[in-house]
């Protein structure tokens, strides 16, 4: 087939999680203007099911391995895998907000259709990032993720930090982009092209013609530093705390997970797929962004006060290990055995569920009429017993102890590390992950060993509990299943050809 | 048949899951049938797999999922049913089936009923995945979750204190021979770069006969602990302080079994190793003869039975010790039900008499209990190696293989357990049933047990005598035919001329296994006969004829200080007590605690503490708030990243 009839022809049935979502999207804006009656729950239901409807599209296409308008849409197992962490973190998102849209734990009111859209919106970015074959894609993308993202980050309308940090959150993302296009361009200008596949090609050559010439090397770099931003890794992560503390908290929850997704997945199409050949080049300036990350989020995250401000830091401090497992791709020897990339995948899919779970515990609390300080977990154990359990749950399974998905997460990206040599990155994990433990024990110590001070929390918040319930499940079953997930996250590593 | 294999253990566990959430509000018969029927369906199952094995050679193998999939470190989870494997379902899945319905009867009322319904079908799937596993790691995690519901259920009483003691006693001992299972288990990782049986058996020949020499005195320490071996055996007769049900079920059938097991089932690694062998039926010989002793002098009827259950687990060590492969397995399947049986007739008995355990007060019982007396006495027989009762042909192997493997001391040493076993059997038999009546009648009001415990009893009776058939003609019976190629299969797998070499001498003792002569045949059943009913005999002079030249009291004035040492046990526990717990309590006390934890880890604790609170506070004041100062360090952090890179590039830096 010529390439322009492939343009005018596209093969649409590979896009039909993406469709799926987006006519969801739209529909969501025509009830908003044609039924006024459905903006609260019956939207948000609607929007669960689409989601899960896109996620069932989504395991159909397991082992795809197509591309169409072009090569500017892939459809293989690395898309089908950001689909399913994408919209299992979506579903749960969706799930903690509903009850906490109608509570009275923000002043005012939200406006609840543009809510759904807007989520509904930043998926589909975030599974676009996922499906790129092209770097226009790869910023269409990651700038429909992001722009979705700021505007829910100020939807606490009558709240000014909600307001102050979506702005910051806005302007400094603007700048990180403008980063990412310049990084694009070069890599344009240096190699004629902008499909992924062929820029890897384009690089062989260049690689094998001896040195690597200063513009391609500002290329990945200007690259790294934009999508830095984007996954919050030190330096470039100073909008997290404030973002993550003046958004609502189901956005909290949600930022944490999927502008992170949509930012790891444009780094492992970037550098993994196209910007291989320069791996040596990119190694260890991933390898020491990680080290500062992870050291930096999580000693920062112990003087926090803010649980909102601090599960933000321990996020940074999680970013660390991630970019440890892509900086393991870099220094591996063996790509066909490879765990690198698969591991960073786990961890995202593992974070989904005990990082929004986290958030979740506290978006319990604040519909509760609590605030969202250390000081308002105290001597939760003894009044709410459940909810303090299920909050240990997930502080432990972020500190990474077994059997929770959090150590099988850690586990995976240290024997990557090892396998590539890294030594000193996988002991750095483990001085890291240590530290952390600071951060949460402290507060599982704040919830067992205080006196309450506070009237028990008294409510009934369905939706949130079975949020809860799925994330707890998933926090202690995915890691004893990590198997078949591993293999799933693999097949796309087998899948692709390394041009070198 | 493959397909439906995870039910086996798939079952209990459902039932015990849903015992566990729900047993609270639902009635105490509807947990009872609903832990019953799950495992008459993993009963029926273990049938279906056995009938399959019947006339296949082929094992059965289901692939459940890859449990840990990274790189070399791969685990598999696989269940995996060979000939012994089958034996060995059924014998617990039977087992379990016969203690579920008894306990029915014998926990009514028990306010922890549904807690006893939930743990008892756990400890089931848990055993059931020990002996389904095909890698050590599967049959690690069966190992320690069989001790975990043995612990749950040794303390199932937790209100008693003696109970607790006993829970905790079990644990910590169990932890010795589980230190050297897993130090076993890791040695074999490092040595032959997989848990997986098949594969670590067929690298055999990558490592030295020391090597495997150490790794098979480690997996035997884990058997001893699990298995009540000399110097272990401590905690098993505590462990009566269970429900008798436990008792009969986990400390006599099948957990304290799965020692012989694993020995068995590591059948190439154990038999390369003559001096491991050795050491295994030298501590097995000790043990059975140590234990039985004992049991001749106690009084408690649980105690009796449960040095008894030590002795023949000794019996069983001894064989594999000296490559009676399948006579082990044989006596460990009569066993199954002859010790099951005694001491589910002991609870019958204990039940029957409110409470009362102590032997000196019960006797005549046999009028007021006819149907636990019947069944007891056939268990009794089975477990004295009376001819035709199951447990004669079975220990009558074990003899045989030992005067085969030329252990002739170790085996007249045997020949003494064996008489014991007699002896303190029918001493208990006769004390309990027989006699006067020494309990007070005011009080005490004899009766039989409910249907629902009799029938469980006359179930067991059954393969309690005949069991034995399945080793008839001795040597050569069904049961050899089954249970060789499962120790045989190296012979086929393994070509080089050093596996063979190492191998020979287990083949060895298989081969003369097949032709032993009638004469010594006939001399052995002989000997083991005259010992037996001498037994018998001299229990029934002593106790219930009254022959002043058997008088028990004058007897134990005359042996004074044996009979002293007997009565207390080799005084086992005071010198653990003196030579372990005190020293121990000493070094933590004033070293590890007073030194090694206040002042080297606290003290290092409190200093990273305080360092990291002190560098929190000082990053936490770069976070300005401003938008600019965040900027700016976007900024600069770029030129830092970009300079240093192009640094490295155009050799600037060297």
């Amino acid at each position: 087939m010529l390439p322009g009839l492939e343009t005018v022809n596209p093969d649409l049935a590979l896009l039909t999680p993406h469709l799926i979502i987006l006519g969801l999207a739209l529909l969501l804006l025509a009830i908003d203007v044609i039924v006024p009656r459905w903006r609260g729950a019956p939207m948000a239901y609607l929007t669960i099911i689409g989601y899960a409807a896109a996620l069932v599209a989504t395991l159909l296409m397991i082992d795809t391995n197509e591309t169409t308008f072009n090569g500017m849409f892939r459809a293989d197992d690395f898309s089908v895998f950001v689909n399913i962490i994408v919209l299992t973190a979506g579903i749960l998102s969706v799930l903690i907000s509903i009850n906490y849209m109608t509570s009275r734990a923000e002043p005012g009111s939200m406006p609840v259709p543009e809510y759904y859209t807007l989520i509904t919106f930043s998926i589909l970015g975030t599974m676009i990032v996922g499906a790129a074959g092209d770097l226009l894609i790869v910023f269409l993308g990651i700038e429909m993720t992001s722009l979705a993202a700021y505007t829910l980050t100020g939807f606490a309308r009558h709240r000014t930090t909600s307001l102050e940090g979506a702005l910051k959150y806005f302007l400094l993302g603007l700048f990180a982009s403008a980063i990412l296009v310049y990084g694009m361009a070069w890599t344009y200008g240096a190699t004629g092209t902008t499909n992924l596949t062929e820029i890897a090609t384009e690089l062989t050559a260049f690689d094998t013609a001896g040195g690597v010439e200063a513009s391609l090397l500002l290329a990945v770099l200007l690259v790294i530093i934009g999508l830095g931003f984007k996954v919050a890794a030190v330096p470039f992560h100073m909008w997290t705390p404030d973002a993550y503390q003046g958004a609502p908290t189901p956005v909290s929850a949600y930022m944490s997970v999927i502008p992170k997704t949509a930012g790891f997945a444009a780094m492992v199409r970037l550098l993994v797929q196209a910007m291989a050949p320069l791996r040596d080049e990119w190694t260890i300036i991933i390898a020491v962004l990680a080290v500062v990350t992870m050291f930096f989020g999580n000693i920062v995250a112990i003087a926090q006060t803010d649980v909102k401000r601090m599960l933000g830091y321990s996020s940074i401090g999680h970013t660390g290990y991630m970019l440890a497992a892509l900086a393991a791709f870099g220094a591996s020897s063996d790509l066909n055995d490879d765990l690198s990339v698969t591991s960073l995948l786990f961890y995202l899919l593992a974070y989904a569920f005990m990082n929004i779970g986290a958030f979740a515990v506290v978006t319990w609390l604040q519909d509760r009429g609590r605030g969202v300080d250390v000081e308002d977990f105290r001597g939760l154990a003894s009044q709410s017993p459940y909810a303090a359990v299920i909050m240990t749950i997930f502080l432990l399974s972020l500190t990474g102890l077994p059997p929770l998905v959090g150590f099988y997460a850690k586990y995976y990206v240290i024997l990557a590390t090892v396998d590539a040599d890294l030594i000193w990155l996988a002991v750095a994990i483990v001085l890291a992950s240590a530290a952390s433990a600071f951060v949460y024990l402290r507060l599982i110590a704040t919830m067992y060993f205080s006196q309450a001070e506070q009237p028990a929390p008294e409510g009934s918040t369905p939706f949130l509990g079975a949020g809860l319930i799925t994330m707890v499940a998933g926090t202690v079953l995915v890691g004893v299943f990590s198997g078949q997930v591993i293999d799933l996250a693999q097949e796309w590593v087998e899948a692709l050809t390394v041009p070198f | 048949m493959s397909d439906l294999l995870f039910l086996i253990p798939l079952l209990p566990l459902l039932a015990a899951t849903i015992n566990f959430v729900f047993g609270r509000r639902m009635a105490d018969a509807q947990t009872a049938w609903l832990a019953t029927a799950s495992i008459a369906g993993s009963f029926a199952l273990s049938l279906a797999a056995f009938g399959n094995q019947l006339d296949s050679d082929e094992p059965l193998t289901q692939h459940l999922y890859d449990w840990i999939p990274a790189g070399l470190f791969h685990v598999p989870l696989n269940l995996y049913v060979d000939h012994l494997t089958a034996i060995m379902l059924l014998v617990v899945t039977s087992v379990s089936l016969v203690v579920h319905i008894y306990s029915q009867g014998y926990m009514a009322g028990d306010p922890g009923f549904y807690r006893f319904f939930s743990f008892l079908p756990l400890f089931v799937f848990s055993m059931l995945m020990l002996v389904l596993a095909d890698n050590f790691l599967v049959i690690f995690f069966g190992w320690e979750a069989v001790g975990l519901c043995s612990y749950l259920l040794i303390g199932f009483y937790f209100k008693r204190h003696s109970a607790n003691q006993a829970a905790k006693k079990a644990f910590i001992v169990n932890r010795v021979g589980d230190f050297g299972f897993a130090t076993g288990i890791m040695l074999i990782f490092w040595k032959f770069d997989s848990v997986v049986f098949s594969e670590v058996f067929a690298r055999l020949e990558l490592v030295s006969v020391d090597t495997l020499t150490i790794i098979a005195l480690l997996l035997f320490t884990g058997a001893a602990g699990k298995s009540a071996q000399l110097p272990l055996f401590v905690w098993l007769p505590d462990a009566m302080e269970g429900p008798t049900p436990v008792s009969a079920l986990i400390h006599a059938a099948t957990m304290v079994t799965a020692g012989i097991y694993m020995l068995a089932r590591m059948y190439p690694i154990v038999s390369a190793s003559s001096d491991a062998m050795f050491v295994i039926a030298l501590v097995g010989a000790i043990t059975a003869f140590m234990a039985g002793s004992i049991a001749l002098t106690q009084f408690d009827i649980k105690r009796v039975i449960a040095y008894s259950t030590v002795s023949h687990l000794g019996f069983m060590a001894f064989a594999i010790g000296v490559g009676a492969w399948v006579a082990a397995i044989f006596h460990l399947f009569t066993h199954a039900f002859f010790k099951g049986l005694l001491f589910l007739g002991s609870g019958s008995v204990i039940h029957g008499m409110h409470e009362e355990q102590d032997m000196r007060k019960m006797g005549g019982l046999r009028k007021y209990m006819p149907t636990t007396y019947w069944t007891f006495a056939i268990a009794a027989a089975s477990n004295a190696g009376i001819i035709v009762f199951a447990g004669f042909f079975s220990k009558d192997e074990i003899l045989v293989g030992g005067w085969l493997d030329h252990q002739y001391a170790l085996t007249i040493i045997m020949f003494g357990a064996a008489f014991f076993s007699s002896l303190y059997i029918f001493r208990a038999v006769f004390m309990t049933f027989w006699g006067e009546e020494r309990f007070d009648p005011e009080h005490v009001h004899p009766h039989e047990s409910p249907r629902i415990m009799t029938v469980p009893l006359i179930l067991l009776a059954i393969p309690a005598f005949a069991a034995g058939v399945v080793g008839l003609p001795p040597e050569d019976g069904w049961i050899h035919d089954f249970l060789e190629p499962a120790f045989h299969v190296e012979e086929h797998a393994e070509e080089t001329a050093s596996a063979i070499a190492i191998f020979q001498e287990g083949e060895e003792h298989a081969e003369e296994g097949h032709h032993v002569s009638t004469a010594m045949t006939i001399t052995f059943f002989a000997l083991s006969t005259v010992l037996a009913i001498g037994g018998l005999a001299i229990a029934y002079l002593a106790y219930v004829a009254k022959h002043p030249a058997f008088d028990p009291r004058a007897w134990a004035e005359r042996a004074g200080p044996v009979y002293d040492l007997l009565y207390n046990k080799y005084y086992l526990d005071e010198i653990y007590e003196r030579l372990i717990i005190h020293p121990l309590y000493w070094i933590s006390e004033n070293i590890l605690w007073k030194i090694v934890d206040i002042e080297i880890i606290d003290g290092t604790v409190n200093g990273v503490a305080a360092t990291v609170n002190y560098s929190s506070n000082q990053l936490r004041r770069v976070q300005t708030g401003f938008v600019a100062n965040y900027a700016l360090a976007i900024a600069i952090g770029a030129v830092i990243v970009i300079g240093i890179a192009l640094a490295l590039q155009s050799d600037l830096l060297g």
